[in-house]
């Protein structure tokens, strides 16, 4: 058992042996032990994903998806902006498919969503504001630990299409202090090689790793998006998706 | 010398450009390094792709500094081997894979997915060959084995061998 599962585990069960056998409490929320428990639970949950994909392209990305499954990969390596890219798309009515590891099938591309929780960085508390946690939630305690968790449902998106969810666009950010938004087209070679930098659990890993990002890079256009401000990079993120 | 690709390193053509992959590291070649990956078939020699690209982009003495230093890269990066070939004699290139019923033997070409059925005679030449032997050494077995072959036997082997090398089911010879 993972040492985050198993503190939280024996947490609970000091609560056991002190009352009901039937019932017990959950610990208190504002325990200094618990955004420590959740954020090393929620750290946990991601490696088991990615090892239960084995065999999947994954990609270290984001993803929103439109109604009809369209979907656009926001991927890029941590402090890329990918997630606060994601969370403002989110919140503008796309549906939110992940901001970590986006999961294509080697052959058809077809995507599993991994709707986590949203980590937002310090960074980012800003630009996202509006999902700052309620004092006393759990969100707020997990703040220290430098980051928000926030649940899928409180971005504001639509839900998950039924269709199946087919990558459409791929943008690769980078977030700059004070830039301007410069958006640029990549060849399928590039794309291809910076995506497959960007896999979250090594390309060895894959089935067909080569001709799965080949596949992918003929299917969805590619651009590499360098922005200073969230809601601009959002704007150009909608008009290249709109346009691809 | 001729560059060998080393087994398990993967590559994928993608527009002008191809990915390299060997377990580990990605590697992306553009321009002249991707046409050099292009060339090596694990059957021509280094002085042979310079030459074959120098026909085709025209620049032959820059190739023939630029080829052989980027096959040492390759080298050093362990994507290829560079083989010195075995004066006269031959074998099967990586890339190619077989099967056989016991009498005809079936070729696949990994790379290019080509395929072709050999004669029963074209088999065996191609089995001895693919076992090292020489273009001699491939007669005197099948003289041996057919003494009452006709006299254009040596003729047939090494028309056999031409094309069984030109098509790239052997390397070498």
């Amino acid at each position: 058992m993972n040492d985050h599962l198993r503190g939280l585990f024996e947490g609970l069960q000091d609560n056991f042996a002190s009352a009901s056998p039937y019932c017990f409490a959950l610990p208190e929320l504002t325990a200094p032990e618990l955004p420590a428990h959740i954020t090393g639970m929620a750290g946990t949950i991601n490696f088991a994903a990615i090892d239960a994909a084995a065999g999947s392209l994954l990609l270290h990305a984001g993803a929103v998806a439109h109604p009809d499954g369209g979907t656009a990969v926001l991927c890029g390596p941590s402090g890329s902006g990918k997630s606060t890219l994601t969370a403002v798309l989110a919140g503008r009515g796309h549906a939110y498919v992940t901001d970590e590891t986006v999961c294509l099938d080697p052959l058809t591309l077809r995507i599993t969503p991994y709707r986590k929780p949203v980590a937002v960085k310090a960074g980012s508390f800003g630009a996202l504001r509006h999902l700052a946690p309620e004092p006393g939630s759990v969100g707020e305690a997990c703040t220290a630990d430098g980051m928000w968790l926030v649940a899928p449902a409180d971005l504001g998106g639509a839900d998950l299409p039924d269709a199946p969810l087919d990558p459409r666009l791929i943008v690769l950010p980078t977030y700059v202090e004070g830039s301007a938004v410069t958006v640029t087209r990549l060849g399928e070679g590039e794309a291809a090689f910076a995506l497959g930098g960007n896999s979250s659990q090594g390309l060895h890993r894959v089935d067909q790793p080569l001709e799965s990002l080949a596949r992918l890079v003929r299917r969805a256009p590619a651009y590499r998006l360098q922005y200073g401000e969230v809601q601009q990079a959002a704007d150009a993120v909608e008009q290249l998706w709109a346009a691809s | 010398m001729t560059p060998v690709k080393v087994a398990g390193v993967a590559a994928q053509d993608i527009g002008d450009e191809v990915l390299v992959f060997d377990g580990e590291l990605l590697q992306r070649l553009v321009g002249s390094a991707a046409a050099i990956w292009r060339s090596i078939d694990d059957v021509r020699s280094t002085e042979q792709i310079v030459g074959d690209l120098s026909a085709a982009f025209g620049s032959g003495p820059q190739l023939a500094q630029d080829v052989p230093a980027f096959l040492a890269e390759l080298e050093e990066a362990g994507l290829i081997r560079l083989e010195a070939a075995a004066p006269g004699r031959f074998s099967v290139p990586a890339t190619v894979a077989w099967d056989t019923d016991g009498n005809r033997v079936v070729l696949a070409d990994l790379g290019t997915g080509t395929r072709t059925a050999l004669s029963d005679t074209a088999t065996l030449i191609w089995q001895l060959a693919g076992e090292g032997l020489t273009s001699q050494e491939i007669l005197a077995e099948l003289t041996a084995a057919f003494p009452d072959a006709p006299n254009s036997l040596p003729a047939e082997v090494a028309a056999a061998l031409e094309e069984l090398v030109g098509r790239g089911w052997l390397r070498g010879g």
